[in-house]
């Protein structure tokens, strides 16, 4: 797998490699993100965690 | 990150880590794949990939004598994922109690190591809080540290 098409990077321990499956389809991890999903809607994000961008100053 | 742990092989998107856990029971291909929730927000999902038909699954216990190993390349590769995804969060929380006591594991035998580099919090008693060891957390979640 690593040895055709990969090029290694200067992140300690990480090979990148071109068509490697990608699994966020399967019925596992599809599962699991509806889960995921389903606990953000219910809980929250902690403070600080948001992805809303900062108003500017006028 | 100074404890051992596996060499892993992502993708361009750099949205999956592949590893092979190397134990008395074999060689085990496991994958990390990070999957969008919400914008900038991921899921982690750790499974084993089927020798068969090549999907995640969680419903294998391989029992590898390698779990430490596992658990420092789980929490490398999200330091990893988060360096390259700018402004991006990670949510973690085990499909059973066991694989979240698992990615508690994960944090905790790190967390010196982690610790400068991300902010982590667990969720327990209804309410996120910071990491604190001795917890039992229901869910996870991380971001880059903002004193970076």
């Amino acid at each position: 797998m690593a040895r055709n098409n990969s090029r290694k990077t200067n992140r300690d321990g990480v090979i990148v490699v071109k068509h490697l499956r990608d699994n966020s389809n399967d019925p596992f991890p599809r599962m699991k993100t509806e889960k995921a999903k389903a606990f953000i809607e219910k809980h929250g994000l902690p403070e600080g965690f948001t992805n809303e961008k900062k108003k500017s100053k006028p | 990150m100074q404890r051992e742990r596996y060499i892993t092989f992502t993708n361009e998107e750099g949205n999956v880590y592949n590893f092979s856990s190397i134990g008395p029971n074999g060689i085990i291909e496991k994958a990390i794949q990070f999957i969008p929730i919400a914008n900038k927000l991921f899921n982690l999902v750790l499974g084993d990939r089927d020798r068969h038909t090549g999907e995640l699954r969680d419903d294998v216990r391989t029992n590898n004598g390698d779990r430490d190993k596992i658990l420092a390349t789980v929490a490398y590769s999200v330091v990893d994922f988060l360096s390259c995804h700018s402004g991006c969060i990670v949510y973690a929380a085990g499909n059973t109690q066991a694989r979240t006591r698992l990615y508690q594991m994960s944090i905790a035998n790190n967390l010196k190591e982690i610790t400068p580099i991300l902010h982590i919090e667990g969720f327990a008693n209804g309410h996120w809080e910071p990491f604190r060891i001795g917890i039992s957390y229901e869910a996870f979640i991380a971001k880059s540290n903002p004193k970076l």
